[in-house]
């Protein structure tokens, strides 16, 4: 299975390398160019190299491990791992060594992008290689036809080379910072869990629901608890050796943040939505429609969806206490686009339950259609009304509190003007085209001479798509027109009055002008005289020869200023 | 009292009238579909297709002419047709003779009511009086038991 992540693993790595050098060099380590390029190819050829060698090994162990009721050989593939082994095996080891030299001699190689890189894509896809594997040797174990050799050596190879790069990232003088891949490992754990959890659970408690209700129906078996079971225990083992052990403690950067709310609290809301949605629709088609089978194993479903609600809302509530128990953080653009999404999914399912919901209204009192069996399209738009309404409720009123806590910085937020305006986009643009094929709809039946029920029947559902989307697009319009009144405006300069005496300003009042002030020039008829005492300037108004003059007072400056005017 | 802003003042309006539409919708779209007169054309492709929609043989069968009856024998149990979704408006009524035919639009689908999969498509029934009653004579979709 690695032999086949090799192509994009190593895709990825020269990606990250290339623009790493295209910047200057090594960023993390101030390395010239060259140095990089260097790094470049050892860290790839290395990579190459123990795949190469880890594919080899597995073929040949799973050759040699064939077992007594093998009846034939394929030469082909012995000689293809024979050959990877020869090849791949003394390139490592001499790379190994290498990069070993360099990590002893240089301090700066432990923070290097390549080394970094190469530890983070070899940890990560050596574990997706071994649990694969192992889940399914147990699952064989248990409940299968047996353990399969290939299956356990391909976990017990790829788990050897875990092992041992997470030993040598261990020791201090190889160990870089390996926050990403904590990350990495931690949300192939939680995968794992969720996945496996919310099957083991829905299966389990399947089997339980028809023996207490005695349902006569193909359920699950054996098979599907304790495989998934088995996988479930595998991803609890890896989530705690990263997340529980780690990456839990880890400095809350935003990708960090960002991992706890994607990955466990979204991935935990929307597991809770989507089984509790199919059980809500469980009970509505009951109620509302005819289901052919029995009640008891109609409400088969139940139970599954009873299941996969309780793994979802255990990994939402741990996720979102991890988030609070922190330090308070302040509200950035991950929480808010979290918020901003999960309201943006539930006003679109709660619009496509209305508009369905008066489309069928519409029908109904035309009165064209001669049948009733859409009580099933009914209770679909009910459910999504019941799960969309409270999803959108919910978040949008935690955006709205920050909005009226914060003001203008939540109101100007990049996140919020976005989805303010595609919902505003896209709802307007429905009503748009809605109202077009109204139109054409009323026009054509006009030419055609068909007015009457039937152009209303064809009319139904434009008309509720406008009337829907036209109730969306309206309200987001006064929000958006709140938020851009929020916005703080210039400060625009009061209209004052200015007394400009000057002898030659001309520049400086059309700069005054200019500045929407108004302003009254007094030309100035001399400089002007200092004078440091009430004498002094009495002194300077008897000399004075013109018949106005200012005099100014410095105040706490002391003294006086006189200044003839013309 | 906090200030009543007018986005707050809009979504109390939208609200209240569209929760007023959902609940009219609801009791509406799920009232029983008007019944035709009985002994029409009409009323008798109603309750065909209904019985389609049931599986109900034994009702297809009483509303087939003999003649019909015995060509589709064999593919009369297989005759339940009930997508999740199923819609049939009567578009036409052109009569000729003693016999109408009756153009319907079949709306069917899946998921989500109109915004998920659904897919229209025009069939004819032929309906031919008999004494009293208006019976299919020809074209009995779904199936097809060939021509006379």
């Amino acid at each position: 299975m690695l032999f086949g992540l090799l192509p994009l693993l190593i895709i990825a790595g020269v990606v990250v390398l290339v623009v790493r050098l295209a910047g200057g060099g090594d960023g993390t380590t101030g390395e010239s160019a060259g140095v990089a390029v260097r790094r470049i190819f050892q860290y790839l050829v290395l990579l190459i190299a123990l795949v190469l060698s880890g594919v080899g090994l597995t073929g040949v162990l799973t050759e040699a491990l064939g077992g007594s009721d093998q009846i034939t050989q394929d030469t082909a593939a012995i000689a293809r791992s024979i050959s990877l082994l020869i090849v791949g095996v003394p390139v490592f080891v001499g790379l190994a060594f290498y990069t070993r030299r360099k990590l002893r001699d240089d301090p700066a190689e432990m923070r290097s992008a390549g080394w970094v890189l190469y530890l983070t894509l070899v940890l990560f896809g050596s574990l997706v290689a071994t649990v694969m594997p192992l889940t399914t040797f147990f699952g064989d174990l248990f409940v299968g036809d047996g353990a399969d050799a290939a299956v356990f050596v391909n976990a017990v190879v790829w788990g050897v080379v875990w092992g041992v790069h997470w030993w040598i990232a261990s020791i201090p003088r190889y160990a870089p910072d390996l926050w990403f891949e904590r990350i990495l490992g931690s949300f192939v754990g939680l995968a794992i869990m969720l996945i496996a959890g919310a099957i083991t659970g829905a299966a389990s408690l399947v089997v339980i629901y028809d023996a207490i209700f005695d349902v006569v129906s193909v359920g699950p078996n054996a098979d599907q608890i304790v495989r998934p079971l088995v996988a479930l225990v595998v991803g609890a083992v890896v989530w705690v050796w990263y997340w529980l052990r780690i990456a839990v403690r880890e400095e809350r950067t935003i990708l960090w943040v960002g991992y706890v709310l994607f990955a466990g609290v979204l991935s935990g809301v929307a597991m809770v939505v989507v089984a509790g949605g199919t059980a809500v629709f469980a009970v509505l088609e009951w109620i509302l429609g005819d289901p052919p089978e029995a009640t008891v194993a109609h409400f088969e479903i139940i139970p599954a969806a009873v299941g996969v609600v309780v793994v979802g809302a255990t990994t939402w509530v741990y996720h979102r206490s991890v988030l609070d128990r922190g330090p308070v953080r302040e509200r950035g653009t991950v929480d808010r686009l979290y918020e901003y999404l999960l309201a943006f999914m539930g006003l679109g399912v709660t619009a496509a339950g209305i508009a369905t919901l008066v489309t069928y209204a519409i029908w109904a009192i035309v009165g064209t259609e001669i049948t009733g069996s859409d009580r099933g399209a009914i209770a679909v738009a009910l459910t999504l009304l019941i799960v969309g309404g409270p999803l959108w409720g919910v978040y949008w009123w935690r955006a709205q509190s920050e909005r009226r806590r914060q003001g203008v910085d939540e109101a100007q937020a990049t996140t919020r003007r976005i989805y303010v305006f595609v919902v505003l986009g896209i709802s307007a643009l429905v009503a748009l085209v809605s109202l077009l094929v109204l139109v054409y709809a009323f026009v054509e039946a006009i030419l055609e001479g068909s007015v009457g029920t039937e152009m209303f029947d064809a009319m139904a559902v434009p008309f509720a798509l406008l009337v829907t989307a036209g109730a969306v697009a309206w309200y987001h319009f006064a929000v958006a027109r709140e938020d851009r009144s929020t916005t703080p405006k210039p400060a625009k300069a009061a209209v004052r009055d200015v007394i400009l005496i000057t002898s030659h300003g001309a520049e400086l009042r059309s700069a005054i002008v200019g500045a929407d002030m108004r302003v009254r020039v007094f030309p100035a008829a001399g400089p002007v005289v200092e004078a440091n005492s009430v004498e002094e300037a009495m002194a300077a108004l008897s000399g004075e020869t013109h018949r106005h003059v200012v005099v100014v007072d410095r105040g706490e400056d002391g003294g006086f200023e006189v200044i003839p005017l013309r | 009292m906090s200030r009543v802003t007018r986005s707050g003042l809009v979504l109390a309006i939208v609200g209240a009238s569209l929760a007023v539409v959902v609940v009219v919708a609801i009791v509406l779209a799920l009232q029983p579909p008007g019944q035709f007169d009985p002994g029409t054309p009409e009323a008798t492709v109603q309750n065909y297709l209904q019985a389609v929609i049931d599986g109900d043989q034994v009702e297809v069968e009483l509303l087939m002419t003999p003649e019909l009856l015995e060509r589709c024998r064999a593919d009369l149990d297989q005759i339940r047709h009930s997508p999740e979704s199923f819609r049939a408006v009567i578009v036409d009524a052109d009569p000729t003779g003693d016999r109408v035919t009756v153009d319907i639009e079949i709306t069917e689908g899946s998921g989500g009511g109109v915004l998920g999969d659904s897919w229209s498509f025009d069939e004819t029934l032929i309906v031919e009086q008999r004494g009293t009653e208006w019976l299919i004579a020809e074209e009995p979709w779904p199936i097809y038991c060939g021509d006379v």
